[in-house]
Order: structure tokens, then C-alpha cells, then sequence
């Protein structure tokens, strides 16, 4: 195990990163049965060599390969978990769908999930320490049907022992930094309890950088669970909420991070770099540099790629300009293998 | 003695319609294409849905993005804003935002006419019930920026709300679906929904079938009691134990049993379903059998497979088939 000390407020993605046009033309056609498996498989690991460029130019100090495998979230897991079925798409608003899994039976780890994303990204990544993003086990369940197990916490566990297999694969093959993703876990305030006992089952043992996404909900239902989840830093959106609520940053135990959401993901307006630096001020006067990361709101994927990349942009501007202001701050140390 | 097997809300919209609609909206497809398709796959839907032995359906069918969406767009005073979870579904409504004072326009009826036309053009035996959102919920789940109380809020789409049902009465539905979900949540303001729902139920002559999901309503049961209500619509899914009370409370109302999940691909076995519908018969003269929501969470080909069990059900109960 190697110390890396990286620059003080590390700039990072959340995950999900824009297809490049061609990569989406490659996919329909490889569904229409005209490309191959194999052509298919080259056309995502050269759209990972692409976007991962592209964070490389804007500056991004810990990339993430874009997602650019994943059509969603909890489709891909779902898909590489035996025990669930798709029986077609379900609305989620006006006539956007995406294909909800049901759990049909006893679910069993199949073999690793993105262990083979990570290597791949890991070698043609100019940084040394990059990101492996994974759903968590209640958004998992939360997002599927449950046919099979007596109760929706069942499921939970039972998919938080499968996550865990994955965790450790990953730590395994040398991943340093993962974060797990768990939007939907403020949206029953009923089950935050047990939800917050499955994902630290999913996260036992693993002895990796561990952070948490959640996004657009209510982060004060979480709160009071801060401490006790497994994990070393959170990482939220702030943009999207005009930096409202910057007062659950208090709330984050002395010895865990901030991931600052400073990108709105759901807006092609590119931000100033100037408001992005004045947010970073001001969350600075709530938390000190070490324990803060610099990254978008949410994954970039629903962006055109080119302004994805302007955002990214921005984000590095903003945070040099506040880094000259912090001149001889050291930035937080990673444990790398 | 009647017993039936009735939609309740909506169908799921099949993908390829959710396609079309987007091209329609996006001026990529000419008004005549988009009916022509549209009332294709209406007339499918119907005729699948009578087939299968349930004989109520709504005008709604899956034309809606929302519950909300005809109204907010036709009312004066009203426009669609962002878009919120729908209760703790992950499924999002665009809210309606109250900017001025409220005037009825008609909104579904067109709907109506359109699912009355066809029904009729096909010579299908189905009768049709209207659907609307109920004031009190309507109120709760949208943002008023005009009104200077809620009440009053709530009793302008009341009398809105009351308006368009009346019109659908004269249209010819037999019932006006009122959808007040948030009645099943704790801390109901009764005087709220009973003073709205008052104000709507003296415009309206078509039957009144009161529709609450998700939860239990045991806790508003007895204030329910003197209000003009022709159907009771309860779940039986998410709050199963509720039944036994409700149907030991007789208050003259017809009794809608929401029996299948609309939330869950696990389909429901048609015995389990039948001992309901017999339960209910001993205690009341008019039992339908409903899903427990408007089924747009699930996949359609599920929430079909989901409708013939319950048409199966009620002909097992009502004579042998
Ligand atoms: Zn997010």
C-alpha cells in the first residue's frame, strides 16, 4: 500500500458520463442484430479511452470511465444478478420509461459485476487513482419488483451480501476509491433504518476508500446516520438546489468528507466559473479543505457531450482559483495498492 | 345483486405509444397519424380488456401523463410546473401550479367522447367512468401561489372539479371516479376534503365512486358516512387488515375491493381473489373488484395478465361464468 497525497480539494465525476454519438449508433445497430458482441465490446472500451480524455483535458484529477457500459443504474446490476427477470418497460414520467427488474426467485452472485470495468479503466487512465462506482443494495431494491423474498428488507440484505461479494472483488483487483449509490435511500422515511443496516452489510470488511452518493432528496433523513454508515465521505448535490441546505455539511462527522455537488446536471447552461468559485467560499466556511471533494451535482450523463465537458471545465477553473487562495493547505491523503 | 370487475385510474401506456406521443409533441407527427394510431390502440386495449370479463373502464385509459395533466392544462389559473414524486412511487407528476384564479374549461371530457366513441364503434359492452383528482388531494399536491388558504384553494376546484364532472355525467358516465389518495395518509384535514368534496358532489348527478390507495382509511371512515358517495374505493393490498372494518360498516355505498397490486408484477391467483368478492357480496348489494391504483407502475403485458385474473374472479362469483 502506497500514500498518495492528492491536491488539496480533489476535483472528481460522480460516474455516468455522455455517450459519444457513435458509441449510441453502435448500440442500436448491435440491437437490430447488424454488429457483433465482439465489435460492440471494442466500440465501449474506446469510448472509455474517449471520455476519459475528455476529463483528462477539462482537468477532472480522478475520472470515472462514464458508465459508458451501462444503459441504467439498476439494469445493469440487475442483469448480471441471477434471479431477476425484465417483463418490459415501466413510465417513470411523461414518456420517459426504463426497464424495472422483478425479482422471480433466489438471488445468487453470478461473478463479478464491474470488476472488468475497473481494470480496464485503471489501464488507460492517466491518473493513478480513479473512481468504480456501484448501486447500493436498497436502491436496487427500491427500483425492482419483489415477487420472491417475504418482505422488501429481505430483499435488501440479500442483495447487500451479493454487493458485498462485488466490494470485495474490487478491493481485490486493486480498486482504491468506490462509491456506492444509493439515490433513493431518503425516499421512505420508515425504512431509512433498516436501509442504512443493508448497505453497511454490503460494505463489511471492505478496507477500500468507500464514499455515498445520494441526489435530490432529503438529506436530513439521513443525518442522523451519518456516523454509523460505513462509509468516508458523501457525496451530494447543491447545485441543483441553488446551494440551499449547505447546513448538512455540519452534520457530517469530523472524520468524513463532503463531496460538494457544484455542476447542475439537469441544466445546459454552463456555469461561471465565478459561481462556482463563490460556492466553494462559502462551503469552505462550514467545513476545512481536507475534508472536501469537488464534483458535479449528479452523473452527466443526460448532457450533450460537449457541454458535459464545458461543465468539467468550469468545475477545474473554480477549484484552482480557490486552491491559490488556500496556498500551503495539503490536500487529503488516498491509500493506493 | 351486481358484481363487476372495473379498472380503476389508467392502463399502463405502452412503450410504442409513450414513442409516438413524444413525436407528436415534438411536431414530428401530423395530428391525423397520431389519432389514427392512437385510437388503433385504443380500440386494442378495449377489446382486450372486455375479453377478459372486467365491464368498467375509465376515459383516462393511458392518455395521461398524470392524474393531474388534463386539468392542469385546461383550467384557467392553472399550469403544470415541475415535476415531484408522486406520493412514494418512483413515478413524477408535473405539479400543477396555481397562478390566478381558477375557471373551469372543459378537460377530459374530449377523452370521454373519444373512449365512448369507440367503445360504441366497436360494439363493446363496457360502460365508462370518468376519472378526476379530488379536490382535497389536488390542493395538497400543488403549489398555490394564489389563494390565500388552502379552504379556499380547495373549494374553487371543488367547484371547478364539480363542473367538469357534471359534464361528464351529461357526456353519459355512469360514474365520476374521485381520486383522493392522500386520505389514507395520517392527519387528514377532515374539514378540508369534507367541505370540497361537499361543494362537488351538489354539481354532480352520475354516481360517485370514491377512490383512496395506498393506505388504510379506517381512521376517516366514520366522517366518510353522510357524504353523497355511490362507490367506496379501498386497498386491499397495501392495507389488507382495513377490510374486515369496512365491511362491517354499512353506510349504503357500493364497495370497490382494490385486490390486485398495481405495484407488483406477482400475479394474484384468482381463488384468493374470488373469497374476497364473496366476502363482500354477503355484506353489500354493488361489490366491484378494481386493482388497488391506476396501474402505470407496471409493465402493460403484466397488468393484463393482472386483468383477466380479475374478470376470472368476479364471473366465478357471479354464476359459474
Ligand atoms: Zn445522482
Amino acid at each position: 500500500m502506497d500514500e498518495l497525497r492528492l491536491p488539496v480539494l480533489p476535483t472528481t465525476v460522480i460516474g455516468s458520463y455522455p455517450r459519444p454519438r457513435w458509441l449510441r449508433e453502435i448500440i442500436r445497430l448491435w440491437r437490430a442484430g447488424r454488429v457483433k458482441e465482439k465489435h460492440l465490446r471494442e466500440a465501449f472500451d474506446d469510448a472509455v479511452v474517449a471520455v476519459v480524455r475528455d476529463q483528462e483535458e477539462a482537468g477532472v484529477d480522478i475520472p470515472s470511465d462514464g458508465e459508458q457500459r451501462r444503459d441504467e443504474m439498476v439494469e445493469y446490476f440487475a442483469e448480471r444478478i441471477e434471479g431477476f427477470r425484465f417483463y418490459g418497460p415501466v413510465r417513470v414520467w411523461g414518456n420517459a420509461y426504463y426497464r424495472k427488474p422483478a425479482v422471480v426467485g433466489p438471488l445468487k452472485y453470478k461473478g463479478a459485476i464491474v470488476v472488468e470495468e475497473f481494470d480496464f479503466l485503471r489501464r488507460v487512465s492517466y491518473s493513478p487513482v480513479v473512481k468504480v462506482t456501484i448501486t447500493g443494495p436498497y436502491t436496487i431494491a427500491d427500483w425492482s419488483f419483489n415477487e420472491y423474498y417475504s418482505s422488501k428488507e429481505e430483499l435488501a440484505f440479500e442483495l447487500a451480501r451479493i454487493i458485498n461479494r462485488e466490494l470485495k472483488a474490487l478491493e481485490e483487483a486493486g480498486a482504491s476509491y468506490i462509491q456506492i449509490d444509493e439515490p433513493a435511500l431518503p425516499t421512505h422515511p420508515d425504512e431509512v433504518e433498516w436501509a442504512v443496516m443493508a448497505v453497511n452489510e454490503a460494505l463489511r470488511g471492505v478496507n477500500v476508500k468507500l464514499g455515498m452518493h445520494i441526489c435530490y432528496g432529503d438529506y436530513w433523513r439521513i443525518a442522523p446516520y451519518f456516523e454509523e454508515l460505513r462509509v468516508s465521505q458523501f457525496a451530494l448535490e447543491f447545485a441543483n438546489r441553488g446551494f440551499k441546505d449547505l447546513g448538512i455539511a455540519e452534520a457530517i462527522p469530523e472524520d468524513k468528507e463532503l463531496g460538494f455537488g457544484v455542476i447542475d446536471v439537469h441544466s445546459r447552461r454552463v456555469e461561471s466559473v465565478e459561481e462556482v468559485a463563490a460556492a466553494l467560499r462559502k462551503i469552505l466556511k462550514i467545513l476545512p479543505p481536507q475534508r472536501i471533494y469537488v464534483n458535479p451535482d449528479c452523473g452527466l450523463k443526460l448532457l450533450p457531450r460537449r457541454i458535459a465537458k464545458r461543465k468539467m471545465e468550469v468545475m477545474v477553473k473554480a477549484t484552482k482559483i480557490v486552491r491559490g487562495e488556500l496556498k500551503g493547505v495539503e490536500g487529503p491523503v488516498l491509500r493506493v495498492p | 345483486m351486481r358484481i363487476e370487475a372495473a379498472l380503476v385510474g389508467g392502463l399502463p401506456r405502452p412503450y410504442r405509444i409513450g414513442r409516438l406521443m413524444s413525436k407528436y409533441r415534438d411536431g414530428k407527427v401530423d395530428e391525423e397519424t397520431y389519432m389514427s394510431r392512437l385510437r388503433k390502440e385504443l380500440v386494442k386495449a378495449l377489446r382486450r380488456v372486455e375479453r377478459y370479463g372486467v365491464t368498467i373502464v375509465v376515459n383516462s385509459m393511458f392518455l395521461w401523463d398524470d392524474l393531474f395533466q388534463p386539468f392542469a392544462e385546461a383550467f384557467e389559473g392553472v399550469e403544470r410546473g415541475g415535476l415531484y414524486r408522486f406520493l412514494d412511487n418512483n413515478f413524477y407528476y408535473r405539479v400543477p401550479i396555481i397562478k390566478g384564479p381558477i375557471r373551469h374549461r372543459p378537460a377530459s371530457l374530449s377523452h370521454f367522447k373519444l373512449v365512448k366513441g369507440l367503445v360504441e364503434e366497436a360494439g363493446l359492452n363496457l360502460s365508462i367512468k370518468a376519472v378526476i383528482p379530488g379536490p382535497y388531494t389536488f390542493t395538497l399536491m400543488s403549489e398555490n401561489r394564489f389563494y390565500n388558504s388552502a379552504r379556499e384553494l380547495a373549494l374553487e376546484l371543488a367547484e371547478a372539479l364539480g363542473k367538469e364532472a357534471r359534464l361528464l355525467g351529461e357526456a353519459g358516465a355512469e360514474f365520476v371516479e374521485v381520486h383522493e389518495p392522500l386520505l389514507t395518509l395520517q392527519g387528514v384535514q377532515v374539514d378540508l376534503f369534507k367541505h370540497a368534496y361537499e361543494r362537488l358532489s351538489s354539481k354532480v348527478s352520475a354516481g360517485l365512486w370514491l377512490q383512496t390507495y395506498f393506505g388504510p382509511l379506517e381512521h376517516v371512515l366514520e366522517e366518510l358516512e353522510g357524504l353523497r358517495i355511490d362507490v367506496l374505493g379501498v386497498d386491499a393490498v397495501e392495507a389488507p387488515k382495513q377490510l374486515e372494518g369496512i365491511l362491517g360498516f354499512d353506510a349504503g355505498w357500493g364497495l370497490a375491493i382494490g385486490a390486485v397490486d398495481s405495484r407488483n408484477t406477482r400475479v394474484e391467483r384468482v381463488g384468493e381473489l374470488r373469497r374476497l368478492v364473496q366476502m363482500a357480496a354477503e355484506r353489500f348489494d354493488r361489490v366491484f373488484l378494481t386493482p388497488n391504483s391506476m396501474m402505470d407502475f407496471i409493465p402493460v403485458q403484466v397488468a393484463f395478465r393482472k386483468l383477466r385474473v380479475l374478470g376470472m374472479a368476479v364471473r366465478g362469483v357471479v354464476g359459474g361464468g
